[in-house]
């Protein structure tokens, strides 16, 4: 455990699981805290993307525990951890493209009155102006940037405490990555909320980050601060680069995660 | 203008059955092929509990009520069951044409292969339009079909649980994670679908005047159709094909033969199937779920 971390509302213990009878995740241990932001780099199929489906409850622990704040959460299901303030942007099909921008954003704020329901729209709309403009559009017709700005807002409406972002950046140009992960995540942490980030542009993902892991089939290789994983050579020459040149990678149509 | 009237009368029973089977499909994700056999059974329960009726309005409640509770039953326990045990897709439909074809042969052990048959009602001719009367009773069915579609484009549109069963349409997992449970929005599918599907039954049966255990079977494929013309899971698609194939039905029945009017159905299946398998309406979102 290193200095000046802060204490953790999020905690995966040793946490295993996968779909069917094969692992993915075998084994995975980290946490993150309020106003942090922790990445998670790896080579594709390393687990990645199965390892935040599984904090959120959409895969089934196998082994291990998920403590969100201190509660035991890994037999919880999916819509119970994200009413106690767990949040989850998967990296495709992350609006509900068959409704408007408006009601994308009803759906994040599901369990809010309807007063609490307009402040935290009032709150959203301002924090991302581009909402405003794009209200009554259906989110299906949404360029890449704007979906994740929805996307981004959607789960701000519940006023979350961690959000877990899956390679955010995925399909989006230069000027939108750049904005995501240099302004909207740091803004994101900065409010007090424990941001765990998935990312391939791994490079451009650990500058902004305060801790990071680097996870290689299924376990975590490597853990540190941003300047301690930019020191060793290996982790660049053997997880990031292998195949991908992190900075410039625009995945292949149809090329996910796992 | 005989066409258009009775077209006008075919399509909003079409209406009622297909916007219910769309509805059920597009939040459950189960294509109940059952459905014929519960819109059967909820004109027999309508029947045999209001000592053969044929007061409409005493009818919907009663067979809305039974289609309620029947849709549950089937639906919620009896098929989510098979759900919860990951059962999906084709497993899922055999599942449901074995439900349907249990409530038929039942209803037909139960009582014999006997055709009810309501007491002819006192109809009068409530409007006549260009020579062509339609009476009271069809007058009420259209006039209850486009309330009805007023109050589901109403509660999709405006209300929280209008939200929740377009969402759960769109992205069950996404819905998850916004903290909404997708097994209450699917209940409460199975209720809505279900009292629609047991109104559609008593407006069939009384408009007809009898029926026997397999009348819903025939109604359902026709509506079905009117569905899937609209795109599968589309319930303002399914009113625009309920109007469609209504009015083809009745064309086909004025202009060839009554005989031909289910047939006519069919053929607009198929080739809907075939020609635009995605619906009237080719919307991005059925546009990307087919390429994804």
């Amino acid at each position: 455990m290193a200095h000046g971390r802060p204490v953790p509302s999020l905690v995966a213990e040793n946490i295993a699981s996968g779909y069917g009878s094969g692992l993915v995740v075998r084994g995975v241990s980290l946490q993150a805290g309020p106003g942090e932001i922790v990445t998670i780099v790896g080579p594709n199929g390393s687990g990645k993307s199965t390892l935040l489906r599984t904090i959120a409850g959409l895969v089934p622990t196998a082994e291990g525990r998920i403590l969100h704040n201190g509660a035991d959460a890994s037999r919880r299901s999916a819509e119970h951890r994200a009413r106690a303030g767990m949040a989850y942007v998967p990296q495709e099909r992350e609006v509900f493209a068959s409704l408007t921008v408006r009601e994308n954003l009803m759906m994040g704020g599901f369990g809010l009155s309807r007063k609490q329901l307009a402040a935290a729209l009032e709150r959203v709309y301002s924090t991302y102006s581009i909402l405003g403009r794009l209200e009554k559009m259906y989110a299906g017709r949404l360029s890449g940037g704007e979906r994740k700005t929805v996307a981004m807002a959607r789960v701000m409406m519940a006023s979350p405490d961690v959000v877990l972002l899956d390679e955010p950046t995925a399909n989006l140009a230069p000027i939108p990555t750049a904005k995501l992960l240099q302004e909207d995540v740091p803004a994101l942490a900065s409010s007090g909320v424990a941001v765990l980030l998935v990312e391939q542009r791994a490079i451009q993902a650990i500058t902004v980050s305060g801790w990071v892991y680097v996870l290689v089939a299924g376990k975590v290789e490597v853990e540190g601060s941003p300047e301690q994983i930019g020191d060793r050579r290996d982790v660049g020459a053997m997880f990031l680069g292998r195949g991908n040149p992190p900075t410039t990678v625009v995945p292949p149509v149809g090329a996910t995660s796992e | 203008m005989t066409i258009v009237l009775f077209g006008l009368y075919s399509a909003a029973l079409y209406a009622i059955g297909g916007v219910g089977f769309t509805l059920q499909f597009g939040v459950t994700n189960v294509l109940n092929l059952a459905y014929g056999s519960l819109i059967t059974s909820s004109i027999f329960v309508e029947y045999y509990l209001t000592g053969h009726s044929t007061n409409l309005w005493l009818a919907m409640l009663v067979g809305g009520a039974a289609g309620t509770v029947l849709s549950f039953v089937v639906g919620f326990v009896v098929v989510g069951a098979f759900v919860r045990r990951g059962a999906a897709g084709f497993s899922i439909a055999m599942v449901t044409i074995g439900i349907s074809l249990m409530i038929q042969y039942t209803l037909e052990a139960i009582q014999g292969p006997v055709v009810n048959a309501y007491a002819s009602s006192n109809r009068s001719t409530l409007l006549s339009v260009a020579g062509v009367n339609l009476d009271s009773q069809q007058v009420t069915a259209i006039l209850v079909a486009v309330v009805l579609m007023v109050v589901v484009h109403l509660v999709l549109r405006l209300t929280k649980l209008g939200l929740a069963m377009r969402a759960t349409a769109d992205d069950v997992s996404l819905t998850r994670v916004s903290g909404v449970s997708p097994a209450r929005v699917r209940a409460l599918a199975w209720l809505v679908s279900g009292a629609l599907c047991g109104v559609c039954g008593v407006l069939l049966g009384i408009g007809i005047g009898t029926f026997d255990a397999a009348i819903g079977n025939d109604f359902f494929i026709t509506a079905a159709a009117a569905a899937i013309a609209g795109g599968v899971g589309k319930p303002y698609g399914a009113m625009l094909g309920a109007l469609v194939v209504g009015i083809i039905t009745q064309a086909s029945s004025a202009i060839i033969s009554p005989a031909f009017s289910s047939i006519s159905a069919w053929v607009l299946l198929v080739a809907f199937l075939i020609l635009r398998p995605q619906g009237i309406f080719a919307t991005y979102a059925a546009e990307r779920e087919i390429v994804a």
